[in-house]
């Protein structure tokens, strides 16, 4: 579904992803991860097109990414979510959902009642419907993080791009999210997922890949990926890997 | 009505055209210095249309805000790329540009053994359409406010529909926008195109009510003023721009309260009511706590007002 | 040729004191990242507060530029006070139009207390020099002088001392500095003074250059300090410097070869083009690349 093909940036001479490749299936549930300022966050920037890669193609069900503008990238049926949610501070919840819904389609001019009670349904999918009518500047950490992900269902995306779901979160709500995640990949939805937390990454995931130093260094099953020597290596350092 | 009502309720009306004009670019995000230009561009236009080629008001009014809304579209490519205090000030650069080239922009026709036309600095006299055509002040005062009302209605529906929306989102947060599908140069012209057609209508009808213009009228002065405006009445609604000229010209100005230290006294309250509320009289949250009051209140138009909700 | 030089000349001194109106434009942008549209009417109501004791007391020029510069200082101390250390550090847009309010609270208070519009003002170095077939006014090359003097004091300030260190921080990374255990509302605060006090000079020099003055001069000293300051990169103190000298020679220019009409206009030509190709100015294509603050919304 997404091909990666040898994608390479860098910013003023420092490489920030080298020689990547990185191929997904459809209805796959890849986990991201590698220690901090390794290009996981820009290798999502490159695939939605705000920052163009400086070689490699990047295809997404047999179309060409490369030179496409953002919105015509997250036409093809990509979506995000952010390291520090982005939501629209001065909306309430339900602006914020009705936002998404037009941006996602260009022709529809006005919301059908169908659209609106579509729109009901997913705030209620994952618990935001009491607050509704609440200024989205009022939601904590966990529930914009949750909106940030309702959010990105509105537009039914194929492929969803999640940037540290679970960042800043204690345990228990990191649970409830990873099962909201995972309620998404029953429904046939491809993820990739940016997050420190092994546990929740080795729960949701089947599959993971490892970026250091803009390298992909390991790229397989999750029970493989952990017991693999150079990820712990790059997460511990050598002395204690050894 | 008296002849000083009906002057002070129009001179409301026609400021309040560009401070709209300011209000649509704010919604995007942008502060406009230069929204002043739009104004001066139709109001030539406009006056030279009727004055001198002896169009209709109606045909002069559609040719000023077409043109005003032609260079708006023109001045959105270069300022595309220019963002928060570059886009103010490369929007002053050109409004300015535009008043200099009036200084120097000099077309006259002889009409019954009279020079008619602009004049470069001496500016545009005898655009008397209204007068010739006795149409009264209240008349005129009535046209205002007819399309005053028509631009404020097409306004209140953009808010309610697609574009009002994705404005409001370009405003908040541009890179949000384009990750969720927002064309964004798209939206940026068509917010560009709709200031200046908006600013080109109070131009036309400005030239036309004061039978005279001159460049120097059109100074930066007029665009902060009717960005000020914008700001004092709040960015959370479309009557935000005529609350704050209404504040300004309506209170104060006409009732001559504070004769002398009017400057004074109103420059204090909205530095003193811009440390309370950045935003403006109605802002978005003060806009958001009258619309849950009066979701409260009739709970039987809940269902209408949710199909109404981006505004 | 001939005129050509001497046009250049003429821009250059009358533009250093665009310069200083430019480097203090500079500094407040460079530690609020906001615009001061009041920067101007500040300066203006210092001038006329020197006007006033060079036209009641008949002092001497001492005397009146000391009061020029502690007229600025305590009119920019208003307006930081209102209209900057008040409004919430999110909010710039509502900064930028309280000091629009406050700058027409300043004109008209100058225009309560001083009716007349125009007040003479006590001229300075009434000579000039030639060199061949040059020429130059003794009151532009005092200018000249004092912008010099003033930016290398200026200069050793900021690099040599420990308040020149914490407003490099401030203006750097406001929180950064906080952090640091920098009080940074005391830096803004005294930058904001700095920057008033280096206006009130300009201002004074300017004034008697021209030998009157009106209240029209605050608008006039924001848009000029305003040009200089984009033209030589927002935040970059040698941009300001360099943005004044060029905005006063591309005045002169035009003036001589197009005539006075044309010479707004092509300065402003000139600023939209550089908007347009080089947004950073001449001196700040770092900064604007890098400093993500200057492209602030509202």
């Amino acid at each position: 579904m997404l091909q990666i093909d040898s994608v390479s940036r860098s910013f003023a001479g420092v490489v920030a992803l080298r020689d990547v490749s990185l191929t997904v299936a459809q209805g796959e549930v890849v986990g991201l991860i590698g220690p901090n300022g390794s290009g996981k966050t820009t290798l999502f920037n490159v695939i939605t097109g705000l920052f163009p890669a400086d070689h490699g193609r990047i295809r997404f069900n047999g179309r060409e990414l490369s030179g496409l503008r953002p919105d015509q990238i997250v036409a093809c049926g990509l979506a995000r979510t952010f390291q520090t949610p982005r939501i629209l501070h001065r909306m309430t919840v339900r602006e914020n959902m009705v936002c998404a819904a037009y941006a996602g389609s260009p022709l529809v001019q006005r919301l059908g009642s169908c659209a609106q009670s579509r729109l009901d349904d997913l705030l209620r999918e994952c618990g935001l419907d009491g607050r509704a009518h609440d200024l989205a500047k009022n939601l904590t950490l966990p529930e914009q993080r949750r909106l940030e992900l309702v959010r990105t269902l509105v537009a039914d995306p194929k492929l969803i791009l999640l940037d540290e779901p679970a960042g800043g979160m204690t345990p228990a709500e990191t649970k409830d999210k990873a099962t909201l995640i995972r309620d998404l990949a029953a429904k046939g939805r491809t993820c990739i997922i940016i997050e420190h937390k092994i546990d929740m990454i080795s729960s949701l995931c089947q599959r993971i890949c490892v970026l250091n130093f803009g390298k992909v260094i390991a790229d397989g099953t999750t029970v493989d990926v952990l017991r693999d020597e150079a990820v712990l290596e790059a997460y511990l350092g050598p002395q204690e890997a050894g | 009505m008296d002849d000083h009502l009906i002057q002070v309720l129009s001179n409301i009306g026609m400021i309040t055209f560009i401070a709209l004009s300011a209000y649509v670019l704010l919604l995007t995000g942008e502060i406009s210095f230069g929204q002043q230009a739009f104004f001066a561009i139709s109001a030539y236009a406009s006056g030279i249309a009727t004055a001198m080629w002896g169009w209709s008001f109606w045909l002069g009014l559609l040719w000023g805000a077409g043109v005003a809304g032609f260079a708006a579209f023109l001045l959105a490519w270069p300022t595309l790329r220019m963002r928060g205090l570059y886009f103010a000030i490369g929007t002053l650069a050109f409004a300015e540009m535009v008043r200099l080239i009036f200084e120097v922009f000099h077309y006259q026709i002889e009409i019954d053994g009279e020079m008619v036309g602009p004049n470069g600095s001496e500016g545009f006299r005898g655009i008397r359409y209204i007068f010739e055509n006795n149409i009264s002040e209240f008349q005129y005062m009535m046209i205002i406010y007819a399309l005053l009302a028509s631009v404020l209605v097409f306004l209140f529906a953009i808010e309610r529909t697609r574009v009002g929306a994705i404005f409001r989102m370009l405003g908040e947060d541009e890179l949000l926008a384009e990750m969720q599908g927002v064309n964004r140069t798209y939206y940026k012209v068509m917010a560009t195109v709709i200031a200046g057609l908006i600013a080109g209508i109070g131009g036309a009808l400005f030239a036309h009510m004061n039978t005279y213009v001159e460049p120097k009228i059109f100074n930066v002065m007029l665009g902060v003023h009717s960005l000020a405006y914008g700001l004092i009445g709040g960015l959370g609604t479309a009557l935000g721009p005529l609350i704050g000229v209404s504040l300004d010209i309506g209170l104060l100005e006409s009732t001559r309260m504070f004769t002398g230290y009017r400057m004074v006294v109103f420059g204090g309250l909205v530095a003193i009511l811009l440390i309370f509320r950045p935003r403006g009289l109605l802002d978005e949250e003060a806009v958001h706590a009258i619309r849950s009051a009066w979701r409260r209140k009739t709970p039987s138009t809940r269902q209408q007002s949710e199909i109404d909700a981006p505004d | 040729m001939v005129d050509f030089v001497q046009n250049t000349l003429d821009g250059f001194f009358i533009g250093s004191s665009y310069a200083l109106l430019a480097i203090g434009f500079t500094l407040i942008f460079g530690v609020m990242r906001r615009l001061n549209l009041s920067y101007g009417p500040s300066i203006m109501l210092g001038v006329f507060a020197g006007t006033m004791i060079y036209i009641q007391l008949e002092a001497g020029l001492v005397f009146v530029a000391c009061a020029t510069v502690l007229g600025a200082v305590l009119a920019g101390i208003y307006v930081e006070r209102i209209c900057f250390w008040a409004v919430g550090r999110g909010a710039v847009l509502a900064s930028m139009v309280s000091s629009f309010a406050i700058w027409m609270q300043l004109e008209e208070l100058v225009t309560i207390f001083f009716p007349e519009r125009t007040y003479a003002f006590p001229p300075l170095g009434d000579f000039s020099l030639e060199f061949g077939p040059f020429f130059i006014r003794g009151a532009h090359l005092v200018m000249f002088l004092c912008a010099a003097v003033l930016t290398v004091l200026l200069h050793l300030l900021l690099y040599k001392t420990r308040f020149g260190l914490a407003l490099r921080a401030v203006s750097e990374n406001p929180l950064a500095a906080k952090f640091m255990g920098i009080n940074t509302g005391l830096v803004v605060f005294s930058a904001f003074a700095l920057a008033s006090a280096i206006g009130g000079v300009a201002g004074f020099l300017i004034a008697s250059a021209d030998q009157q003055i009106t209240p029209l001069f605050g608008l006039w000293a924001t848009f000029k300090g305003l040009i200089a300051m984009t033209l030589g990169g927002m935040g970059s103190i040698p941009g300001a410097i360099a943005g004044g000298l060029l905005l006063g020679i591309i005045e002169a220019q035009s003036t001589w070869y197009l005539g006075a009409e044309y010479r707004d206009l092509v300065a402003y030509f000139v600023l939209f083009a550089f908007l347009v190709f080089r947004p950073g100015g001449l001196f700040g294509q770092r900064l604007a690349t890098q400093n993500r603050l200057s492209m602030q919304r509202v």
